[in-house]
């Protein structure tokens, strides 16, 4: 109790001191807003539906790109890690690749995809394959001998092997890789929803500033911090329960 | 005891070496782990291969297996050469943390064989029951091969193997990281199923005992290079226990005879 009294002690002291500050008038409305206004702001955009909505355009887009790294990542993972020849001959493509940001595939998705969803996806999965992938390799490089072995000694086909064996022995590994992946996914879903999509959360907080909505956008902010915790918190959750 | 044919029909030979080496390099740095080692193995034999380590008999076992090749010579399995492994040939690995497959339970560790060999849900469902009754792993069946003690692991590797219906078990002192009162259990149990299914036994060990309570026959390895230096035929009664078949004089002259041979070089 007296625990969590002092995990919001300083919070709550920031957030009234930017009160009074506003109430008082050392601070410039116009760029800075007030809690209170916020909270209202907050409220508003939660009741009229309009968080929700983008929150869902902006999840859609984030799951969307993820699906598609992992699929691409864990296959091309699985042939890379397989494989030392085909490792060798791609890592001048993956290293030069992975090093491009992502943000700067924008123009070129819009090109190819124009607005809407799938270019915004389609920078999600670029950004998010490379940790799957990454990963993958590297875990399948580790899976134990012995049950290669042992999927030779059971005549295993090469499907049953990936199935049976490789799939698995990978799976706690690939998660991590996927962890990464999510964190990136939400913030460059985000990022190109500020930059040139226009829908979703990013959109909003763009939006909300051009037309001079301080409190809206610090709304969208709050709300965008919640999201990120409550993402952490589905992954920490998932984690645990692969532990146990 | 069984009945022997003076002269074998090389049909009852399930497994023939002949002239095995296993040789790295030429000249200077010319190494071999073992070298000329043939000998046949029957239908129903338990044969044992006992050696100190460097011996190279998990190589060799594992050449019979099929999952490693000698550098020259020939090993025939039911008349043919082995090329590769396959299902009728079952290994039991010494490592059986390494070798049970972590994410799955006790029975889908068993089911594995089966699964790959595409029986019906229904079958391997029974199947893998009647196993784990036989190994006496009923209780720990949807518990994960991390939750077992190591003889109950080996239990489960072994009731792998039997679901793979093997022709023959090769088994890579599959008892060897066990402590010793497990050890026997185990022996006993190994006993115990080989009788009742009639099996076919490559046992490899380092333990001279262990190879004459297991074996109708008992192959000794020496080392470099690995060598055999004497094959036996274990004349004791079975079903063999663990005191009096160890007090026995003939078990006592075949170890004393034995002993010797395993350190010489």
């Amino acid at each position: 109790m007296s625990r969590s009294w002092r995990a919001i002690a300083i919070p709550a002291a920031l957030l009234l001191s930017w009160e009074i500050a506003a109430d008082t008038g050392w601070i410039d409305l116009e760029f800075l807003s007030r809690p209170s206004q916020i909270l209202i702001a907050g409220i508003t955009g939660l009741t009229d539906g309009t968080f929700l909505f983008t929150t869902w355009q902006t999840l859609e887009a984030a799951l969307f790109g993820l699906a598609i790294a992992l699929v691409v990542g864990v296959l091309v993972g699985i042939v890379l890690g397989l494989s030392r020849f085909s490792e060798m001959m791609s890592r001048p493509v993956v290293e030069s690749l992975r090093s491009i940001p992502s943000i700067a595939f924008a123009p070129l998705s819009l090109l190819l995809f124009g607005f809407g969803l799938p270019m915004e996806g389609m920078i999600v999965a670029y950004a998010c394959t490379w940790p799957i992938l990454i990963t993958t390799t590297a875990a399948v490089r580790h899976i134990e001998p012995r049950l290669i072995e042992v999927s030779q000694a059971l005549e295993m086909n090469s499907f049953q092997r990936v199935t049976k064996i490789i799939v698995p022995a990978v799976m706690s590994r690939v998660l991590v890789g996927l962890r990464t992946a999510v964190g990136f996914a939400l913030v460059v879903a985000v990022t190109v929803e500020i930059l040139i999509n226009p829908r979703g959360l990013g959109y909003g907080v763009m939006i909300a500033q051009q037309s001079l909505k301080v409190d809206v956008m610090y709304a969208y902010l709050v709300w965008l911090a919640l999201l990120g915790i409550a993402v952490n918190a589905l992954l920490r959750l998932a984690d645990r329960e692969r532990a146990a | 005891m069984k009945l022997r044919a003076v002269a074998q029909a090389p049909a009852e030979n399930i497994v023939e070496a002949e002239h095995v080496s296993m040789v790295f390099g030429t000249g200077d740095t010319r190494h071999a782990v073992f070298e000329d080692i043939s000998f046949e193995v029957r239908l129903g034999e338990f044969l044992c291969i006992v050696g100190s380590s460097g011996c190279g008999k998990t190589t060799l076992l594992r050449q019979i297996a099929g999952l490693q090749k000698p550098t020259s010579g020939t090993i025939r399995f039911n008349g043919e050469p082995v090329a590769k492994p396959t299902l009728d040939k079952a290994i039991v690995f010494q490592d059986y943390s390494k070798a049970l497959l972590p994410w799955r339970t006790v029975s889908g560790n068993i089911a594995l064989a089966l699964e790959v060999a595409g029986t019906p849900k229904d079958a391997i469902k029974t199947e893998v029951n009647d196993l784990l009754l036989k190994m006496g792993l009923l209780p720990a069946a949807e518990k994960l091969p991390a939750q077992l003690s190591g003889g109950m692991q080996q239990r489960v590797q072994i009731a792998r193997s039997l679901a793979q219906r093997p022709k023959i078990i090769l088994m890579d002192e599959p008892f060897g990281a066990l402590d010793a009162i497990t050890r026997q259990v185990l022996q006993d149990e190994l006993q115990t199923l080989a009788r009742e299914r009639n099996m076919t036994v490559i046992f490899i060990t380092h333990d001279l005992e262990e190879a004459l309570y297991l074996g109708d026959t008992v192959i000794v390895l020496a080392s470099n290079p690995g060598r055999i230096v004497k094959q036996i035929d274990v004349d004791l009664a079975r079903p063999r226990r663990q005191l009096e078949t160890r007090e026995n004089p003939t078990f006592l002259r075949l170890r004393h005879e034995l002993h010797g041979l395993i350190g010489k070089h």
